[in-house]
């Protein structure tokens, strides 16, 4: 996770000049923290619009097909398979 | 071995990639996600024998590891907070000026999502449940699953810069009006 953070960082990085960069990013924050809806009567109150959710549909199919697509460590098949040696014991 | 164990086993292990795709939507972290597979594994197997053969095996599986993963969570409430912040604090996207974004920038936004709007956007929106699925493993009613989908889309939305006013956001940043208001 830290390896996306520091990205998105970087691309922050050059936008305008210093100070507005630094003021860009503090109205952000601020934003993140409120955690509060954006107030009523602003654009797309009533949602994403429809781009806005194809857009994030495909980049979540995008992040999940990513982990989907990872081969799967042996520890979880360890586990299956002592469930094949309890079993053996039981019979 | 059984032959419905077997057959459960192959199963099981057919939904061991998207297991760990929704784990890792809920964990902030690939080790943490991995650990939660691992516990629901342990789980599924101490008791098969309440899984019905026959009936939705994946449903069975992601509610065990969202339970353990909320019970947790509620153990552990301080410590995700803290890192919530942290993860805030480092955040700064902007969508491309065609509209679209990055792949990473997006899952920085998508982690500073809470934890239930994560796991809509996962289940309805990348594994393909139906919202009637979705109901089923959060324990919740089909419409507060569709109105949770909605919120956290618009919330995905406003993380990314996304629908917002063309002027409000000049190339480079905001314009000085916009941060003398600050």
């Amino acid at each position: 996770m830290s390896a996306f953070a520091s990205r998105a960082v970087k691309s922050g990085v050059g936008s305008g000049t210093k100070g507005i960069s630094f003021m860009a990013r503090k109205d952000e924050m601020e934003t993140l923290v409120s955690k509060t809806p954006p107030p009523e009567g602003s654009k797309g109150a009533k949602g994403a619009s429809a781009a806005s959710k194809a857009l994030i549909t495909r980049n979540l199919r995008l992040a999940f097909g990513e982990v989907a697509s990872e081969p799967v460590p042996d520890r979880f098949l360890d586990i299956l398979g002592r469930m094949d040696e309890a079993e053996g014991k039981k019979q | 071995m059984s032959a419905a164990l077997a057959t459960f086993k192959a199963e099981l292990i057919e939904l061991l990639p998207s297991l760990r795709a929704f784990a890792r939507s809920l964990a902030h972290n690939p080790a943490q996600a991995d650990d939660l597979v691992q516990d629901t594994l342990v789980k599924a197997l101490a008791n098969v024998s309440r899984f019905e053969p026959g009936t939705n095996l994946r449903a069975w599986l992601f509610t065990i590891l969202r339970n353990h993963y909320y019970s947790q969570l509620r153990k552990s409430k301080r410590e995700v907070e803290d890192a919530d912040g942290k993860f805030a604090a480092r955040l700064s996207t902007r969508p491309e000026q065609d509209g679209s974004v990055d792949l990473e920038d997006f899952k920085v936004a998508f982690a500073q999502l809470a934890p239930d709007h994560r796991e809509v956007l996962t289940l309805v929106g990348a594994s393909g449940c139906s919202y009637e699925e979705a109901a089923n493993i959060c324990g919740c009613a089909v419409g507060t699953i569709k109105s949770r989908v909605n919120r956290a889309r618009k919330r995905l939305a406003d993380l990314l810069g996304l629908d917002e006013e063309i002027d409000a956001m000049p190339v480079g940043g905001r314009n000085l009006e916009d941060t003398a208001n600050v």
